[in-house]
This record gives C-alpha cells, sequence and structure tokens, in this order.
C-alpha cells in the first residue's frame, strides 16, 4: 500500500510537471512509459480498495461510520489540541468518544474523498478519447489538486505515527510492531478505545 | 456503505457528463505536412505548418488533441499544441515523424512523415518531450 502510493505520488507528478521531474520521467523510461505505469497502478490501487470493500464489507462500514460521525465536544479537542502538540508534558488532549480522534477522522475523511477524485478523474483521463476536452481538462485540474491534498494528508499522518512528536512516542509500534500502544498512551488518545479494553482484559481474567 | 458508493458514482456521473457533445477523438482525423515539403533544405529550428481535419488542436491541459513530433527514431519527442510550430533538429538530413496525439499524451494511428535537410542554425535534439507543461 506504501509503495503504491508511493509510486503514484512519485510517477504523477513525473508526468505533470516539467523541469525537474523531467529527469524523473527519464528514470521511469520516458513520459508515455511513466503515464502508462501510473495508469496501471492506479486501476490496480483502485481494483485493490473496491475487493477490500467487496470482501470486509463490515469493516469497510464501521471504519466509514466510525470517521464521518462527529460529535460536539470534538470541537472542544481540535481547540485543545494545539497545546498538546506544543507541550505535551504540560497539556493533554480533550477527551473524545470516538473510535478515532477527531484529527484522524478528518484526515480519514480528506484521504477517502482525495482518493474518490483522484479515481475518478483518473479514469476520465484515462479515457481522454471518449470524454470532451472539457471534461478531460477539469478532470486534470481535480486529479492535480487531490494528488497535493492527499500528499498533505498522508505527509501529517506519517508525521504523526512516525512517533517523531513527543506526544505520539509509542505509536509507530502500535502501527508497524506489535500493534501494541502503552496504556497511559492509550488512555490519552483513545480514551473510550482504552475504556473498552480494559473492560475486555477485566471480563478475560474474571475466573 | 450508501455513502461510499455516493462519494464514487456521483462525481463519476458528473465527469462522465462531460461526455455530451463532441470528445476530444481522432478518430477519422487526416494529418498533412503542409510545410516543409519532403526534400527541402531548412534552417534550424525547423517550422512546421500543418493540416488536421477533424481534430480540434491545443495545448494538452486544454484536453484538445495534440502532436508528438519525433526527429529521427529517436523516443523523445517535441509536443506541438498548435498547427504551426518550430521543432530544433540538428544539421543534418533527418526525418522528421508527427503523430497525432490525445490530451494524455496517447497516441493515435493518424501520422505523417516528411524529410528534410537542415543546414545553419540547427540545434541539438529536443530534450525528453511531454509533460503537461502546466
Amino acid at each position: 500500500m506504501y509503495l503504491t502510493t508511493a509510486f503514484l505520488l512519485v510517477s504523477g507528478v513525473a508526468v505533470i510537471e516539467e523541469g525537474v521531474p523531467g529527469r524523473l520521467e527519464r528514470l521511469l523510461g520516458g513520459h508515455v512509459t511513466a503515464a502508462r505505469w501510473h495508469r496501471w497502478i492506479g486501476f490496480a490501487l483502485m481494483g485493490a480498495a473496491v475487493l477490500s470493500i467487496v470482501l470486509r464489507p463490515a469493516a469497510a462500514r464501521r471504519f466509514l461510520a466510525d470517521s464521518v460521525r462527529f460529535r460536539r465536544n470534538d470541537l472542544r479537542w481540535f481547540a485543545r489540541y494545539p497545546r498538546f502538540l506544543l507541550r505535551p508534558g504540560r497539556h493533554t488532549p480533550a477527551p473524545h468518544e470516538g473510535h478515532f480522534d477527531p484529527g484522524q477522522r478528518v484526515m480519514n475523511c480528506v484521504v477517502m474523498l482525495s482518493l474518490a477524485v483522484l479515481a475518478v478523474s483518473g479514469v476520465i483521463l484515462s479515457f481522454a478519447h471518449l470524454v470532451t476536452p472539457e471534461a478531460f481538462a477539469w478532470s486534470l485540474r481535480a486529479h492535480r489538486l487531490a494528488t497535493w491534498v492527499l500528499a498533505a494528508a498522508v505527509t501529517g499522518h506519517v508525521l504523526v505515527a512516525s512517533g517523531a512528536l513527543p506526544g505520539y512516542r509509542g505509536v509507530w509500534r502500535a502501527m508497524h510492531g506489535d500493534g501494541r500502544v502503552p496504556a497511559r498512551l492509550a488512555g490519552l488518545l483513545w480514551p473510550r478505545w482504552a475504556r473498552e479494553e480494559a473492560t475486555r482484559t477485566a471480563e478475560r481474567r474474571e475466573p | 456503505m450508501r455513502g461510499l458508493a455516493l462519494i464514487v458514482l456521483v462525481p463519476l456521473t458528473l465527469g462522465l457528463a462531460g461526455c455530451r457533445g463532441e470528445p476530444a477523438g481522432g478518430a477519422g482525423a487526416s494529418l498533412t505536412i503542409e510545410e516543409p515539403a519532403d526534400g527541402d533544405t531548412v534552417t534550424g529550428p525547423v517550422r512546421l505548418s500543418l493540416s488536421a481535419e477533424g481534430v480540434e488542436i491545443g495545448p494538452p491541459e486544454s484536453g484538445n488533441m495534440h502532436f508528438h513530433v519525433y526527429v529521427d527514431g529517436s523516443d523523445d519527442y517535441t509536443v506541438l499544441p498548435a498547427m504551426e510550430g518550430s521543432v530544433p533538429v540538428p544539421d543534418g538530413e533527418h526525418t522528421l515523424r508527427i503523430i497525432l496525439a490525445h490530451p494524455n499524451h496517447e497516441e493515435t494511428g493518424t501520422s505523417a512523415s516528411v524529410e528534410v535537410t537542415v543546414s545553419g542554425g540547427g540545434q541539438s535534439p529536443p530534450p525528453a518531450g511531454g509533460g503537461y507543461g502546466y
């Protein structure tokens, strides 16, 4: 998934820009070759996304439901978040009741929307001979804009998930290691999930 | 799930609604090289004057068709977004091949070629072409 989206970003920049990415085009075998690979990998990623939704519809529904549900007190989370980010030792994020924290939910929505725009506009761009010049031109604008929006969202996600930020030390292991996160961190970042896990653990220990 | 389906289907429908009217097409198009004529001796950069029936020509980002100009058997091409334009070609005898291309740079089967001799003022072959030039 990481490699696929990274390749799509690199090859997309190669075919859509001039100048320095001109060398990128040559690295990818020239403009036409780079554009073809970009399309094939793009279609493959779309197919994989559709397949995952078809194979795991309940998980997909849950992800969507958890991502689009916002509550009034999420505003307080956004208001306190900058202070937590800058001085996690002194400030904590406001509690929230979601499976994802409000920031994650916004990112999920931005990513889903960007990918949808990229997919739809990408299909239109691939079949230029079937659409009007206006449809192609607008699709190209949408595709380009969605690329940079997605790149920004993914960059922020990588920054947080890397654990480089002081308040997020330990999340890297949760994502790429054994899936565990320190209880203290879980309680801070995902309080509802931490409560549910604690309850489940206690129930499992009961004779 | 309905929400996700709507996110994909609504924009796709709107986008494909742009199929109303004439697509960029290329089918049935014809391409003629008005200038230079076969065998001409010209100075570089070579000035091309083309005639294309049945298509609108413009920059790729406009969604219209354009031309790819190849010098001899090179894999690199110059994008020509108009019926007229100049192409850098080194001195010597060369074959210029012009291919009609879709805005996404996929080439059609419509092409024309001309052999010219370039003397005095010819330039190095163009760098790797392509790109949308935005």
